[in-house]
């Protein structure tokens, strides 16, 4: 694991000790070159996991998502080339020390043994985005975003320490890979139900879960652009790590303890979908979508079946690649049209014709076209959830087709229709730009050539 | 259905755009300095629900265009030479390297399957091949496909009965 | 036996490389609209020699190659089930397209994108070539919903007409209520039987639950356009009209038949879905017979019929006779296709107009069109030894000699009656008369790219039905003995229709207008059935999503309940319990006082 953990801490000497017309150059390079030391942690010969040390380890759940937060990296430099231009030098390393703190601190949660230095480092990766949000982002609404974002997540974490603490003294071990082996069923009292949401909430939270989402949107739509692509990609699925981690120790109450919350969700993914139909700003949209395919991972861990774990493992990931595209094409527009307004973007597929085809692409997979690994990730959801009860067939269903007709009517809002006539010296669509959508369609491609490396721990 | 729901959808943005917003919005359109005052509402009595978005604008629009100066701008950098280096060197590490490298040792990973505890479906792909080179082989050699004995009788060394 | 697989692949690949020339060749030419349609035809060509072998020998084959991957118990390949309806569809599906490529390179040689237009052709075939040959549910879905995908770029082609945005939107829309019932039936085959391939699933059980079958039927509802889920295909036609005649002859709708067909063996003994079945096409086909009646665009009018005829293949399947819908879906391809490219060609002759009122008397101006349109019509309507005939005729006997549902039967046989009237109806307008379009256009016919195909295709309409039912095996036992006045009956009721019509058509020349009657209007507004059912339900939602979802809930109540209640409560206590009320003086004062105190106490 320092593999990993070292060459991304030296990032911050390459970019504080380069030169200032290199920066971007030193760091795209360096950061891809990362990329290459998480391939062998995919190589998972044992029966186990790959255990590096006694504080870090990594199995076939949290590779993926460690492959996801390295990649994000270069392509979030890549991505926020325009946006800094104009920055003196000093803050853009500002910006990418944040950026590379961040990356380093997603690491190391991902990798961690121990479930209270998961904790710590679940924690700090709220200082960097905090940062990142309010310090770059473009509107003086960041730093009401800044503050939902703090407190949502903080006050939903706290007692996950002190559960923690609880669960330390009475199992004498956080070690995951020991819970593993010696977990005790959870005596059926009301403390346990107590324990049980003190644990899972902090990852509700971050999910989010549907009524505990209103940072999102806010704190999705005043982030700079890496700041979305991060939270979006990778800091949502923080979640999703954590609940999946943390159920293990957790029955059986989740059995009785799911109902409530698959039913928000289930109900919750209808309503976000819903609004993302009437939404006319473009990244608030692609926030709301987020919230509705979280809800689906959501259902997927409490169901507790392999399915429906391969299912969230392979739509985490999946996810992470499609909103982050998103996130970059609404900020491509952006960049062009000044304004996150759909209607004030329409028919740009006259103007940027590469660009509608990178829009057309993240639409489809956005939707689950299959055979995309979005489709793979949400058809298993939909199978564990029909085959815990028949009746969610009809909310999964229901959102599917929402899902499609939001997508599409962001597609069609955006790239075709009568362009307006305040539109004029719109740039052509640059080469960075469409590397960067091209890094994130081919992982989506090539990952949906072999899928089985991001099924997680039951595949 | 979808025809309702479009129209529907432009009408109400449209009649959104032209009763609430427009003094504002053009106001925020043609200037860039004057965004930052937004008079309060004078009926502070009945207000709608704060929206939650309220700008959507860019702060800053003035535009340069970057092709004056570089007409093979690449979106990098201003300066020529750095925007061509550092695409030269998104492309070969992100695609040369990565891309190729990686996905070329994905493709030869070997499928090891695990859950924790060794199962007996490991390795599936492995023994697909192998069953297949297998029937390949008797096929070639005019062998059943098929035998009831898994493995050759005669070869297999059985304990002498000794009494 | 090894040249049954070769070619079948060999079929694929040709037809995948003009997508793959355009890694190679990035810039625009010229000829790539002619090398689609070539290689299309290549691929007829070799797939014909398949087709051959299986009309010799009877060999139905599983093609299974690529491992996908496994998930537990369930395995993934890529496999192609080259069998009766395959093997079959395949070239008449090319056959088709093929004419259709070279008919849309003179109706679209204006276009700018022509070559993506025929790459979108081309991927739309192959999407559904995907779907026809898959072999497990998953291969399937991949065909299904690029079929749905192509469709909705393909009718959105002009995309800077809203109408045509809207359409696209539309069958998108339909298209994914639709697979709502598809993913319904893969999670349901997932759990009770641990499969997705075909022969496995059919060897299986063959008497399952209603709730897989439901879930067939509502998916093949959305893509085959059946009564309910209807709407869009009208729609449709704001596509080029090359993609109508693509997206009505042999792809797109008839997917949904033609799914229904794959899953027969697990319907045949189910006999409620079966009367789902009829009485569901039933409805479809009189509902849209009825809608064509007073319609005045030509293109919606074909639409409709194409509609009505998906219903009657619904009615076939309800009578379990999947052999005899498949034969009709083949030979359906064929005449209706042709009968968009006759409206394609008059259309764009008259620049543009599709106003059936306002042509006339193009029998004299385009000879080849009217005398096509007319076969075709014909051909539709099921005139004995055109190639409608083959099916329809076959299909009204065995609906009549069947012991099912009498009304359904009913409402079946006067919707061809129906055909005949509104077949009529665009003879008599277009052709017949004296011509209404405004000055005369330049109207020239003589276009071996608008000749050839639509000569292919009379062709295809006069003799395929023979062709195909002659060189078939008949799967089923036909009806072998009826009355005569049943064998009569489909003739009786379409010799009918025509001589209503053509009554009704002259006698509609000479009476003064009215006001129109309720029946018209029921005709002439879709059932009103945009009106109930397209308004009411998305306004619904759409201000569920705003007012609920949005404003009530998240902008107010989530608001107001945790954020902001937290911060006033703490805004509250704060200013309650601190000491600090800003009075600077009140402090200064204490504080003088104090040291007032201080001093005097220590002096």
């Amino acid at each position: 694991m320092l593999k990993i953990i070292i060459p991304t801490i030296m990032l911050f000497p390459v970019i504080w000790y380069s030169n200032s017309t290199m920066i971007w150059i030193n760091m795209t390079s360096c950061s891809l070159m990362i990329n290459l030391m998480t391939l062998p942690l995919l190589n998972q010969a044992g029966n186990n996991s790959n255990n590096f040390s006694l504080t870090f380890f990594s199995d076939s759940l949290s590779s993926p998502l460690l492959m996801l937060t390295v990649w994000l990296l270069p392509l979030m430099i890549m991505a926020s080339q325009h946006h800094l231009m104009k920055e003196s030098p000093t803050r853009k390393k500002l910006y990418l020390s944040m950026l590379i703190s961040l990356q380093m601190f997603l690491i190391m949660t991902f990798s961690a043994t121990e479930l209270i230095l998961f904790y710590i480092l679940f924690e700090a990766t709220l200082i960097p985005t905090l940062i990142i949000i309010t310090r770059w982002g473009n509107q003086t609404e960041r730093l009401n975003a800044g503050l939902y974002f703090l407190f949502y997540t903080l006050i939903g974490s706290l007692p996950l320490l002190v559960a923690l603490i609880y669960v330390q003294i009475s199992l004498g071990s956080l070690n995951y890979l020991v819970m593993n082996m010696w977990f005790q069923d959870m005596s059926s009292s009301w403390s346990s139900n107590l324990l049980w949401l003190a644990c899972i909430m902090a990852f509700m939270v971050k999910m989010p879960l549907y009524g505990l989402h209103l940072w999102l949107p806010k704190a999705h739509v005043e982030a700079p652009i890496a700041g979305s692509m991060v939270l979006a990609a990778v800091l949502l699925k923080l979640g999703g790590y954590g609940m999946l981690r943390l159920t293990i120790i957790l029955n059986p109450t989740t059995k009785i303890m799911a109902y409530p919350f698959i039913m928000l969700c289930l109900w919750g993914m209808i309503m976000t979908s819903s609004i993302c139909l009437r939404q006319t700003d473009l990244k608030s949209l692609i926030a709301y979508s987020s919230v509705s395919h979280m809800a689906l991972v959501i259902v997927a861990i409490l169901m507790q079946t392999p399915w429906s774990f391969m299912g969230a493992t392979a739509l985490m990931i999946a996810h992470g690649l499609t909103s982050s595209m998103l996130f970059c094409l609404a900020n491509s527009n952006y960049e062009r049209i000044h304004s996150r307004t759909m209607l004030l973007a329409r028919g740009l597929q006259a103007f940027l014709p590469l660009m509608a085809t990178w829009w057309l692409l993240a639409s489809l997979t956005n939707l689950a076209l299959p055979p995309f690994i979005n489709l793979i990730g949400e058809l298993f959801v939909i199978m564990a959830s029909f085959s815990w009860s028949n009746v969610t067939i009809t909310m999964t269903g229901l959102n599917m087709l929402i899902t499609a007709l939001y997508s599409l009517y962001m597609l069609t809002m955006t790239q075709r229709g009568k362009f307006t006539y305040h539109i004029h010296n719109i740039k052509p669509s640059h080469t960075r730009e469409n590397t960067l959508m091209s890094m994130h369609m081919l992982p989506l491609i090539m990952l949906t050539f072999n899928p089985k490396i991001i099924m997680g721990l039951t595949y | 259905m979808a025809g309702g729901l479009l129209g529907l959808c432009a009408r109400r943005l449209l009649v959104a755009v032209a009763t609430r917003g427009l003094p504002a919005a053009r106001i925020r359109w043609e200037s860039g300095s004057s965004r930052a005052v937004v008079a309060p509402s004078p009926v502070a009595g009945k207000r709608p629900p704060e929206p939650t978005m309220r700008w959507q604008e860019d702060p800053d629009t003035e535009d340069e265009n970057p092709y004056e100066k570089n007409p093979d701008f690449h979106g990098y950098d201003k300066d020529p030479v750095l925007d061509v280096w550092n695409m030269r060197v998104v492309f070969f590490f992100g695609f040369s390297i990565v891309m190729v490298l990686g996905s070329t040792f994905v493709a030869y990973l070997p499928d090891y399957k695990f859950v924790g505890c060794p199962r007996e479906d490991g390795m599936q792909e492995w023994s697909r091949r192998e069953a297949e080179r297998l029937v390949k082989y008797r096929e070639a050699n005019g062998l059943p496909i098929m035998e009831s004995n898994c493995f050759d009788p005669s070869k297999i060394q059985l304990p002498e009965d000794e009494d | 036996m090894n040249l049954y697989t070769s070619f079948m692949l060999i079929t694929l690949i040709i037809l995948s490389l003009p997508l793959a020339t355009n890694i190679l060749y990035v810039h625009k030419n010229k000829a790539y609209a002619s090398y689609v349609k070539l290689s299309i035809a290549y691929a007829f060509i070799t797939s014909i020699i398949p087709t051959t072998l299986f009309i010799f020998s009877g060999q139905e084959m599983i093609i299974s190659n690529w491992h996908w991957m496994i998930m537990q118990t369930l395995k993934l390949t890529l496999s192609f089930k080259l069998d009766y309806f395959s093997i079959l569809f395949v070239p008449v599906a090319l056959f088709v397209t093929w004419s259709i490529m070279e008919f849309s390179m003179w109706y679209m040689h204006a276009d700018p994108n022509i070559n993506q237009f025929f790459k979108y052709l081309l991927m739309f075939l192959i999407t559904m070539l995907i779907l026809v040959t898959a072999n497990n549910l998953f291969q399937l879905f991949i065909g299904w919903e690029g079929v749905g995908i192509m469709s909705f770029l393909l009718i959105g082609w002009w995309y800077g007409r809203t109408d045509a945005n809207t359409a696209a939107l539309q069958a998108i829309l339909y298209n994914r209520i639709g697979d709502i019932g598809f993913i319904l039936t893969m999670a349901w085959f997932l759990m009770y039987s641990n499969t997705w391939e075909f022969q496995q699933l059919f060897m299986l059980d063959n008497n399952l639950d209603m709730l897989p079958l439901v879930g067939l039927l509502v998916a093949a509802t959305g893509k085959s356009a059946q009564f309910g889920l209807h709407p869009w295909l009208p729609s449709a036609m704001e596509g080029p009209t090359p993609v109508s005649a693509l997206l009505h002859s042999s792809t797109m709708v008839v997917a949904g038949i033609f799914l229904l067909i794959r899953f027969h063996p697990l319907m045949e003994n189910n006999n409620n879905i079966q009367t789902l079945m009829l009485c569901l096409g039933a409805i479809t086909t009189l509902f849209t017979a009825i809608c064509a009646l007073t319609q005045n665009d030509i293109k919606k009018i074909v639409a409709f019929s194409t509609s009505s005829q998906l219903g009657l293949m619904m009615v076939t399947m309800g009578i379990n006779q999947p052999y005899l819908a498949f034969l009709h879906i083949c030979n359906h391809a064929f005449f209706k296709a042709m009968l968009f490219m006759c409206s394609g060609s008059i259309i764009h002759s008259l620049n543009d107009e599709q106003d059936i009122r306002k042509m006339g008397g193009l029998f004299k101006a385009m000879p080849f069109t009217s005398s096509s349109l007319i076969i075709g019509s014909l051909a539709l309507t099921g005139m004995p030894f055109l190639t409608g005939f083959y099916s329809k005729d076959l299909i009204i006997e065995s609906t009549s000699t069947s012991n099912t549902n009498a009304w359904a039967l009913l409402i079946t046989l006067i919707a061809t009656s129906l055909t005949a009237v509104y077949s009529t109806r665009i003879i008599f307008y277009v052709l017949l008369g004296q011509p209404r379009f405004i000055s005369m256009p330049i109207i020239n016919e003589n276009n071996p790219l608008l000749i050839n195909p639509i000569k292919r295709l009379v062709i295809g309409s006069i003799f395929a039905g023979f062709f195909l039912s002659f060189n078939i095996l008949p799967m089923n036992t036909p009806q072998m003995t009826m009355p005569t006045y049943l064998k009569l009956m489909a003739m009786a009721v379409t010799l009918l229709g025509f001589v209503l019509a053509m009554e009704l058509n002259i006698m509609t020349n000479n009476l003064k207008l009215k006001i129109p009657s309720s029946t018209f209007k029921f005709s002439n507004m879709l059932g009103f059935f945009p009106t109930t059912m397209h308004r009411p339900i998305p306004l619904l939602n759409l201000y569920m999503g705003q007012n609920t979802a949005s404003s009530l809930l998240d902008l107010t109540w989530l608001e107001k309940t945790m954020p902001k209640i937290m911060s006033k409560t703490q805004m509250t206590l704060s200013t309650t319990i601190s000491n600090q009320k800003g009075l600077i003086k009140l402090y200064f004062m204490s504080f003088i006082a104090s040291a007032l105190m201080m001093f005097l106490l220590i002096s």
